[in-house]
C-alpha cells in the first residue's frame, strides 16, 4: 500500500444543534485513503459513521448538522471551502458515493437507462448515441446480463443486487478517485452479498480507485479491506491494517467487539458481551467514550481523553493502558 | 428425546392464486411459497429455520402462528392439529405460542408502557389487576430489566431493551413455544451476543421451544438444536445442528456458509460463490429448484426433483448428488 494519499480527513467535527442541546456525531475524525486502497469505517448505529461519510460529500441533513472544524483534503484541495456548485461537479466526478438501500437510492419513475445517461451526460455532455453506448457499457461492467435490454426497464422490474449493481455503474460512470460505500450490501441477501463484494473488489482493482467502505460488519472488512478504522462514540478508537486488527486488537472496544461476534468453528457456550451501552451523543463522558463499560478502566480514563499510542506498524490505538511506561 | 415431539409439521404447503384483472379475475398461476415441508420441535429445543428472501420461511412461521391456513398439510401442537380451532381452544392455542419479531422498532405499541405490553396477554386471558402487576415486575426482572421501567413508554428504551420487552410480552402467558423471526438482526453487534445469551437462559430456565428463524448461519449455531435450510419453497437439508456445520451436504447450504463472513483475514478454499439471482417462487426451475446457480449441476438435475433423504444418522438431504 505505497499509493499517495488521495483523501485525507483531519481532525472533522460535525455538530447537531439541536433544542437539547449539542450533539457531537462526529468529534475529532482523522485518517487518511491511499490511492487503490480499501478502508473499512466499523462501528454500531450512532457511532457517527455515516455521518462521517456524509460531511466528506458535504450532504448533511439540511437545519440542525453542520461541519464546525476541520479539514477534508481530496488530492490537497480542502472539499469544505468548496462553493455548493463547485461541489456539485466534484460528487459523481472525483468522489462518490453508493447508499445501503437500493431501493431508495433509485428514483422509481425513471428507467434506470434515464438515470445512467443523466449522471454520463452531466459529466461529459456528449452526443446522445456515445451516453447511450457509455450506458450500455457502464451496465455490462457490473455483471448485468443482456444490458441493451435492462437499460429500459424501471427500477421495480429488477432484484435488489441488480438494483445495487446500477447504482454502483451510476456512482463509477464518473470514474472517480474515491468511493465511498456506505453498507452496500446490508439490504441484500447473504449469496447476493458476496456476489456484489466479489464485484466491487474486482472494480476497485481495475480501476485503482479507493474505497472507504462503512460498515458494521467485521466480515465484509475481512473480505474487502486494507486497512479499518474502528468508530465509537464520535471518535476512531483504533486504526491499522485489517490483519493487525484482527490479530492484535488493542483497543478494549475492538477486543470486545470482535470476540462477541458469533464464530463457524469453536465452542458454541456463552457468547462474551458488551455490558451497558454506549452513551448518548448529547452528553459524552468526559475522558475515554469506553471507560462506563470497559472493564480495565482506570480513574485517569476518566477524567482525559486517552492519546493515540502506536501499537504495531501503522497501527494506533488510543487507550491509556498503551502508553509507554 | 422420545414419544411425541411438541410441535409437528407434516407435508405442509401454501400456494397463493397469482391472478390477472380485478373484477373478472383469472388465475394465471401460484406462487408455491412452501411447497411439502414437515419437520418437528421438541419441547424446550431450538430449531434453526434458515434462507433466502423468498424460501418460504415467514410463510412457515405464520401458519405455525396459525395466522395463515395451509394450502394442504398440517400442524399438530402436542399431537393436536391447529388450523380450524375456533373461539376458546385458539385463544389457548395463541397463548401457548407466541412470537418476537425482528424490529423492536416497529413491534411495540408506541402509546403503551412496556408494562402495558407485556400484560397485554394476561389482561386478555382475564387476570385480575394484582397478578398481572407481580407478573409484570417478575417479566422484567427474567429479562434483565428492572421491575420500576413498566412504567415506561418504547421510546424510552434502547434496540436492545425494546428486543427484551417483546420477550418479555412473549413469556406473560408461560409459552411453550416462541417463534423467534430473525431476533437479532435488527440490534448493533455489541448488543446482539448479550440477547443471545439470554434467550439462552431462558430457554433453560423456562423449557421453552424455540422456533428461530434467521438467515445468518453463525446465529444459528450458536442457538439451535436443529437445522433445517429452505430454498424456494422446499427443505434442501434437515439435520441436527451439529451435524450439519461439521458435514455440510448440500451446495446451497456450502454457498450459505461461504457466505457467513467470518471475521479472519485467511479464507477458505473451498469457498462457494454462487452467480445468477434467486429465480422467482413464480416460476420455480424445473427438476432440482437451485439447479440454475448450483456448481455442480448435472443433466439428471433439471430433470427430476431430487427427494430429501436420509445420508446420515437424522441428516436429511435433497441432492442428486448424494447417491
Amino acid at each position: 500500500m505505497s499509493g499517495e494519499v488521495i483523501l485525507e480527513i483531519r481532525d472533522l467535527h460535525t455538530h447537531f444543534f439541536l433544542r437539547r442541546g449539542v450533539l457531537k456525531a462526529v468529534d475529532g475524525v482523522s485518517f487518511t485513503l491511499r490511492r487503490g486502497e480499501v478502508l473499512g469505517l466499523v462501528g454500531e448505529s450512532g457511532c457517527g459513521k455515516s455521518m462521517t461519510a456524509l460531511s466528506i460529500m458535504r450532504l448533511l441533513p439540511k437545519g440542525s448538522a453542520r461541519t464546525v472544524a476541520g479539514q477534508v483534503l481530496l488530492g490537497g484541495d480542502d472539499l469544505l471551502r468548496k462553493t455548493p456548485r463547485e461541489m456539485r461537479d466534484i460528487r459523481g466526478g472525483r468522489i462518490s458515493m453508493i447508499l445501503q438501500d437500493p431501493q431508495t437510492s433509485l428514483n422509481p419513475v425513471f428507467s434506470i437507462g434515464d438515470q445512467l445517461r443523466e449522471a454520463i451526460f452531466r459529466r461529459t455532455h456528449a452526443a446522445r448515441r456515445d451516453v447511450m453506448r457509455e450506458a450500455v457499457a457502464a451496465l455490462r461492467h457490473v455483471d448485468i446480463a443482456a444490458p441493451e435490454q435492462r437499460i429500459a426497464q424501471y427500477p421495480h422490474q429488477l432484484s435488489g443486487g441488480m438494483k445495487q449493481r446500477v447504482v454502483g455503474a451510476i456512482a463509477m460512470s464518473g470514474h472517480p478517485e474515491v468511493l465511498i460505500a456506505d453498507e452496500p450490501t446490508t439490504a441484500l441477501d447473504v449469496t447476493i452479498q458476496l456476489q456484489y463484494l466479489k464485484l466491487l473488489k474486482r472494480l476497485q482493482q481495475e480501476s485503482n480507485m479507493a474505497i472507504l467502505f462503512i460498515t458494521h460488519d467485521f466480515g465484509v472488512v475481512a473480505r474487502m479491506c486494507d486497512r479499518v478504522a474502528v468508530m465509537y462514540a464520535g471518535r476512531i478508537v483504533e486504526c491499522g491494517p485489517v490483519r493487525e486488527v484482527f490479530e492484535h486488537p488493542s483497543h478494549p472496544y475492538t477486543q470486545a467487539l470482535i470476540a462477541s461476534v458469533p464464530q463457524l468453528s469453536g465452542t458454541t457456550g456463552r457468547l462474551a458481551t458488551i455490558d451497558g451501552q454506549p452513551p448518548s451523543m448529547l452528553d459524552l463522558p468526559r475522558g475515554c467514550r469506553f471507560a462506563p463499560r470497559c472493564k480495565y478502566a482506570m480513574p485517569h480514563c476518566r477524567d482525559t481523553y486517552p492519546d493515540s499510542f502506536d501499537v504495531g506498524v501503522a497501527h494506533t490505538a488510543d487507550c491509556w493502558r498503551l502508553a509507554p511506561a | 428425546m422420545t414419544g411425541e415431539p411438541l410441535l409437528r409439521v407434516e407435508h405442509l404447503r401454501k400456494y397463493y392464486p397469482f391472478t390477472q384483472g380485478v373484477l373478472l379475475a383469472m388465475t394465471l398461476g401460484e406462487v408455491k411459497a412452501v411447497d411439502d415441508i414437515s419437520f418437528a420441535i421438541a419441547a424446550g429445543r431450538t430449531l434453526g429455520l434458515v434462507g433466502e428472501s423468498g424460501c418460504g420461511k415467514t410463510t412457515t412461521s405464520k401458519m405455525i402462528l396459525n395466522l395463515e391456513q395451509p394450502t394442504s398439510g398440517q400442524v399438530l401442537l402436542d399431537g393436536r392439529p391447529i388450523h380450524g380451532l375456533h373461539g376458546k381452544a385458539l385463544r389457548e392455542y395463541r397463548a401457548l405460542v407466541q412470537a418476537v419479531f425482528q424490529d423492536p422498532w416497529s413491534s411495540l405499541n408506541p402509546r403503551m408502557t412496556a408494562g402495558r405490553i407485556i400484560a397485554e396477554s394476561l389482561v386478555v386471558a382475564g387476570w385480575d389487576r394484582v397478578r398481572i402487576a407481580e407478573r409484570v415486575s417478575e417479566l422484567l426482572e427474567h429479562v434483565g430489566l428492572r421491575a420500576e421501567q413498566a412504567a415506561q413508554y418504547p421510546h424510552e428504551f434502547s434496540g436492545g431493551q425494546r428486543q427484551r420487552i417483546a420477550l418479555a410480552g412473549a413469556l406473560a402467558s408461560r409459552p411453550r413455544l416462541i417463534v423467534l423471526d430473525e431476533p437479532v438482526s435488527a440490534l448493533d453487534v455489541s448488543i446482539r451476543a448479550q440477547m443471545m445469551n439470554l434467550l439462552k437462559d431462558v430457554q433453560a430456565q423456562d423449557n421453552v421451544a424455540y422456533l428461530l428463524v434467521a438467515h445468518d448461519l453463525a446465529t444459528v449455531r450458536y442457538m439451535a438444536d436443529d437445522t433445517v435450510v429452505m430454498y424456494l419453497g422446499k427443505i434442501v437439508e434437515h439435520a441436527p445442528t451439529r451435524s450439519l456445520f461439521d458435514n455440510v451436504r448440500h451446495p446451497y447450504t456450502k454457498a450459505l456458509l461461504s457466505a457467513v463472513l467470518p471475521p479472519r483475514v485467511d479464507q477458505a478454499d473451498d469457498e462457494i460463490v454462487l452467480t445468477g439471482e434467486i429465480p422467482s417462487p413464480l416460476n420455480p426451475p424445473h427438476g432440482c429448484r437451485f439447479h440454475t446457480r448450483c456448481p455442480f449441476v448435472m443433466r439428471r438435475c433439471s430433470e427430476e426433483e431430487p427427494v430429501l433423504r436420509e445420508v446420515m444418522r437424522g441428516h436429511l438431504v435433497a441432492c442428486h448428488l448424494e447417491v
